[in-house]
């Protein structure tokens, strides 16, 4: 994969007027950042115009940011999601980079545009909680259908026990030594 | 002269219950129930060079032709029910080799959200294997120390 500033520049151009800035500028991997509410606009952009062509969706990641305060207070900053898409003529890729708000976060679904975004934002949902509009099927992908929270918030609280399983231990093995081998 | 003496060579005189045990134990016939990286152990402990058919261990593939569980791997809660199913379709007496360090206690991922803190919190447990993974040897030992119990019992009395 092909990271590069001159795309991602290509990229803002091509859709405005959809107000993006490029963040990282100096690193290896610059993003593209957008307003949640704009990604399905700027993806459709990214796949249908001539220009850019990026027809392979790499991946879809999830963050949940947070910062710890000087007594050690975990505050939640909301949650960050970054779309990767690549084209196949010249392997180069660009970030696609969203901002989601702690409270209630959900952004549009792509899977109408590539199918594979299903699986990537099913993983989302499971994990972090952000909801997909308008999915296909928003099902957990992972952990059991009747789980209650979503493991990867850094604020989650682990039960004691899951359906009559308790999630902790704290005896030792009940070893059983059989003495004549 | 003594009833030794007068019987034939090719005749011994034993107790059923050893008979019993003796046959027992060379004929578990265990399910194949790998879950993560200690099942490739398990395979290797099949291959020739350890070799689990000379003690008379065969693999199935239904719990309803087995008389041990040999669970290899992490063990998560979504598959914990499940295991409980396959464990409860086993033929009595039933029983369970925990091979490895996740199936044991968690292991490594002792801290883990989905990871089930020892399968001796769902079924009951006759051998606990350490090790990440146990080697092929390791798991031939706990075969021969099951089937050091399982001589031991009585099985006509239970």
């Amino acid at each position: 994969m092909k990271y590069s500033i001159d795309i991602c520049e290509k990229l803002v151009q091509l859709v405005s007027p959809v107000s993006a800035e490029i963040i990282q500028r100096e690193s290896k991997m610059p993003i593209v950042k957008i307003s949640a509410q704009e990604v399905r606009k700027v993806i459709q952009i990214a796949v249908s115009n001539p220009g850019l062509k990026f027809n392979f969706l790499n991946n879809i990641s999830g963050t949940h940011l947070t910062e710890i305060s000087e007594e050690g207070d975990i505050k939640s900053r909301g949650f960050a999601l970054l779309y990767v898409l690549s084209r196949s003529d010249d392997f180069s890729s660009v970030v696609i980079g969203v901002d989601l708000p702690d409270l209630n976060p959900s952004v549009d679904s792509i899977d109408d545009i590539f199918g594979s975004a299903n699986w990537f934002e099913r993983e989302i949902y499971d994990l972090l909680g952000v909801v997909f509009n308008n999915s296909c099927d928003l099902r957990r992908i992972m952990l059991p259908d009747d789980w209650v929270g979503h493991p990867l918030r850094k604020d989650f609280q682990e039960k004691s026990s899951y359906n009559g399983i308790p999630t902790t231990r704290e005896d030792e093995l009940a070893a059983v030594r059989v003495d004549n081998l | 002269m003594s009833l030794y003496q007068e019987l034939p060579d090719n005749v011994f005189i034993t107790s059923i219950d050893d008979v019993l045990g003796w046959s027992r134990k060379h004929s578990l016939w265990w399910m194949v129930f790998g879950l993560a990286c200690c099942s490739i152990e398990l395979m290797h402990t099949g291959g020739p060079r350890a070799d689990i058919e000379r003690f008379g261990a065969a693999p199935r593939g239904t719990p309803r032709q087995s008389d041990l569980i040999i669970i290899a791997g992490t063990l998560t809660y979504k598959m914990a029910s499940r295991l409980k199913l396959l464990y409860e379709q086993m033929a009595e007496p039933r029983y369970v080799i925990s091979m490895g360090s996740c199936s044991n206690c968690g292991g490594l991922f002792s801290s883990a959200y989905s990871v089930v803190k020892g399968v001796d919190q769902i079924i009951p447990v006759d051998i606990y294997l350490q090790g990440c993974p146990p080697r092929p040897e390791a798991l031939l030992e706990a075969l021969v120390a099951l089937q050091g119990k399982v001589q031991k019992e009585k099985f006509l009395r239970k």
